[in-house]
C-alpha cells in the first residue's frame, strides 16, 4: 500500500515536472514583462501608470492562458492524451496534476507581480497607499478568472469554449475594475495615504477566495464522473 | 493468478451511432493477438476499454488480473500502449521522451532502448516535430518497448510506415515473444502483419467478434473452389457458403470448412471441380464479414415479417 501511495506520488510529481519543463521559458518571459511594466510604474509612477498596469495584468492574464492552452486544450489537440493515459495515471491522478500546474504555475508570477506592484504603490509617495485594497481586489480577480478558464478547459475539453470565456473574463477585468470603485466603501478610500480596510472590502477578497474554492470543487466533481477520456 | 493477460467477458458499450455488443474476447499469457476489423468496426474501442479509457456499460474487464477500468493504475504498470493517433511531446527530444518514461517505469532497459534507437534508426537528440510520422511512430514504439511491459497493447502500431520501417517493427515484436511471458494484442488493417505475427486472429464487425480463433484454423477451412457447371444442372445450396458467383458455366464459391462431402455433394449436382484454392488472410477476413453481414441481416428479415 505503501509502495503504491509513493508511486501514485511519482507519477503526479512526474506529469507537473513534464509540464512545467515545457512551459519554463514562455512564463519566465511573461513574468519579466511584468516586473519591467513595474519598473516603469516605479520610476514614472504618474505618467506610466496606466500602462504599467495594462502591461502587469496583460502579463498575468497570458500566464493563465499560455498554461491552460499548452498544458490541458494542447494535451487533446496535440493528441499527446493517449501517450499521458497510457502510464499509470487513472483520470483523477491526471485532474489533480493539471490543476497543480495550472494553480502553481500561475499563482508564482501573479503573486510576485500582485505583491511587486502593492509594494511600489506602498513606497511611492505619488501613488496612494489607498489604492492597495482596490488593486488586491481586483488582481485577485484574475485568479478567479484564471481558475474560472481551466475549469472551463478542463470540463468542457473545448478550445472554443475555452476562448470564449477567456474572451469574456478579459473584457470583464475592466468592467469588474469599474464595478469595485463603484462602491463608496473602497471608491473614498483611493485617494487617501492609509490603507483602508473595511467589511466592503474583506468581504470582497474573501468572496474571491470562496468562488475559487468552489471552481476547484466542481473540476474534481465534474471529472470525477467522466467515464471516457478518448 | 489468471492464465490470461486479458479477459472480456460480456462487454457492451453504447454510443449514438454505434454499439459494442456483448464482447467477449480472452487471450492467454505469451500469445499474439491479431485483432482485424473494417473501419468502425469497434477495434480502438475495445482496446481503449482495456485500458480503462473508456468505461464499459456493462460486463467485466479484467486486464493482467485487474479489474478495469477501477484498477487501472495497477494494471498500466505491466502494459505497453501504443495507437496510431497517439503523439509524443513535439518540444520534447526522443531522450527526453526516454528519460520520462525511464523515470517512471523501473522495468526501463537502458540497453534495449539503446539498441532500439540503432535499429529504428532515430538520433536521440532530435526533437519529435523534427521527425517524419514514420519516425514518430517508431519513436512511440520504442518508449513502449523498452520499458518490457508484460502486456502489449498496440492500436495499429504499422499504419503509415514503409516497409523497411514496417519490417523493423515486426521483428521488434517478434523479439517480444521470445519471452514466453509477454502478450501482444495489435489491431491493423494490414492482415499482411498480422498473418505474420498472430497465432490468434479476432475478427470484429459492427461492434460484434465474428469470430476468433488461431491462425491455422483459418487458413485451413476456408477455401475458394473453382467449377464448371453442366447446362441445365443447379448447384446444391450448402452449409459453410459465404459467396457463390457463376460467370457462365464457370461457379466460384467461397466457403468455410469445405469438406470432401460437400465436392461429392458438388458432383453429384453435375459440377466438375477444376481447382480448391487457399485463401489469403484478407480474403478470408473480407469473407468473414460478408458472411457475418448476411447473417445479420436474414435474422433482421425473419424478425420483420
Amino acid at each position: 500500500m505503501n509502495q503504491t501511495i509513493v508511486q501514485n506520488q511519482s507519477i503526479l510529481t512526474n506529469i507537473v515536472a513534464k509540464d512545467f519543463y515545457f512551459v519554463r521559458w514562455p512564463l519566465l518571459g511573461y513574468l519579466i514583462i511584468g516586473l519591467l511594466a513595474l519598473t516603469i510604474l516605479a520610476s514614472l509612477p504618474e505618467k506610466g501608470f496606466y500602462l504599467a498596469l495594462v502591461l502587469v495584468m496583460s502579463s498575468i492574464i497570458i500566464v493563465g492562458a499560455h498554461l491552460i492552452f499548452s498544458t490541458v486544450i494542447g494535451e487533446r489537440k496535440d493528441k499527446t492524451l493517449p501517450f499521458l493515459m497510457g502510464l499509470p495515471v487513472n483520470y483523477n491522478q491526471y485532474t489533480s496534476a493539471k490543476l497543480i500546474v495550472n494553480l502553481v504555475g500561475f499563482v508564482i508570477p501573479w503573486a510576485i507581480l500582485t505583491c511587486a506592484m502593492l509594494a511600489i504603490i506602498l513606497v511611492n509617495d505619488t501613488l496612494k497607499d489607498g489604492l492597495v485594497p482596490f488593486f488586491s481586489i481586483v488582481l485577485t480577480e484574475l485568479l478567479v478568472a484564471h481558475v474560472l478558464i481551466l475549469a472551463t478547459a478542463m470540463i468542457t475539453e473545448s478550445e472554443a469554449w475555452s476562448i470564449v470565456v477567456m474572451t469574456i473574463c478579459n473584457i470583464s477585468v475592466s468592467l469588474f475594475s469599474m464595478f469595485v470603485s463603484g462602491f463608496s466603501d473602497i471608491n473614498q478610500f483611493m485617494q487617501s495615504d492609509d490603507i483602508v480596510w473595511n467589511s466592503t472590502s474583506i468581504t470582497m477578497l474573501v468572496l474571491e477566495v470562496i468562488v475559487i474554492l468552489l471552481l476547484v470543487g466542481v473540476i474534481y466533481a465534474v471529472q470525477s464522473r467522466k467515464t471516457d477520456f478518448l | 493468478m489468471s492464465e490470461y493477460a486479458f479477459e472480456m467477458q460480456g462487454v457492451e458499450k453504447s454510443y449514438q451511432h454505434f454499439q459494442l455488443s456483448n464482447l467477449d474476447l480472452k487471450l492467454q499469457k505469451g500469445t499474439i493477438m491479431g485483432f482485424i476489423g473494417p473501419n468502425g468496426a469497434g477495434k480502438s474501442t475495445t482496446i481503449r476499454i482495456l485500458m480503462g479509457l473508456i468505461q464499459q456499460d456493462s460486463g467485466n474487464v479484467d486486464v493482467l488480473g485487474k479489474s478495469m477500468p477501477l484498477e487501472q493504475v495497477e494494471a498500466k504498470w505491466g502494459i505497453g500502449y501504443a495507437s496510431e493517433d497517439m503523439r509524443l511531446y513535439e518540444k520534447g527530444t526522443i531522450q527526453w521522451h526516454m528519460d520520462f518514461v525511464k523515470s517512471i517505469f523501473p522495468a526501463w532497459d537502458d540497453n534495449y532502448a539503446k539498441t532500439l534507437l540503432k535499429r529504428f534508426d532515430l538520433i536521440p537528440q532530435q526533437k519529435i516535430k523534427g521527425l517524419s510520422h514514420g519516425q514518430r511512430v517508431k519513436a512511440g514504439l520504442l518508449m513502449v518497448l523498452a520499458k518490457k511491459p508484460k502486456l502489449l497493447i498496440l492500436d495499429e502500431p504499422t499504419t503509415g510506415l514503409d516497409p523497411v520501417a514496417r519490417h523493423e517493427v515486426l521483428n521488434e515484436l517478434m523479439d517480444v515473444m521470445l519471452d514466453d511471458d509477454r502478450s501482444i494484442l495489435f489491431s491493423s488493417h494490414n492482415t499482411q502483419d498480422v498473418e505474420q505475427l498472430s497465432d490468434l486472429i479476432t475478427f470484429i464487425d459492427k461492434g460484434k467478434i465474428i469470430e476468433s480463433k488461431d491462425k491455422e484454423s483459418f487458413l485451413q477451412s476456408w477455401r475458394r473452389i473453382r467449377m464448371n457447371l453442366a447446362q441445365g444442372a443447379t448447384l446444391a445450396k450448402l452449409q459453410g457458403v459465404v459467396e457463390q458467383r457463376q460467370v457462365g458455366r464457370q461457379i466460384i464459391v467461397t466457403a468455410n470448412g469445405f469438406t470432401d462431402e460437400m465436392a461429392d455433394t458438388y458432383k453429384k449436382c453435375g459440377a466438375e471441380i477444376t481447382a480448391v484454392e487457399n485463401m489469403t488472410l484478407e480474403e478470408i477476413f473480407v469473407s468473414e464479414v460478408l458472411s457475418s453481414r448476411q447473417s445479420s441481416n436474414s435474422n433482421l428479415n425473419r424478425q420483420g415479417a
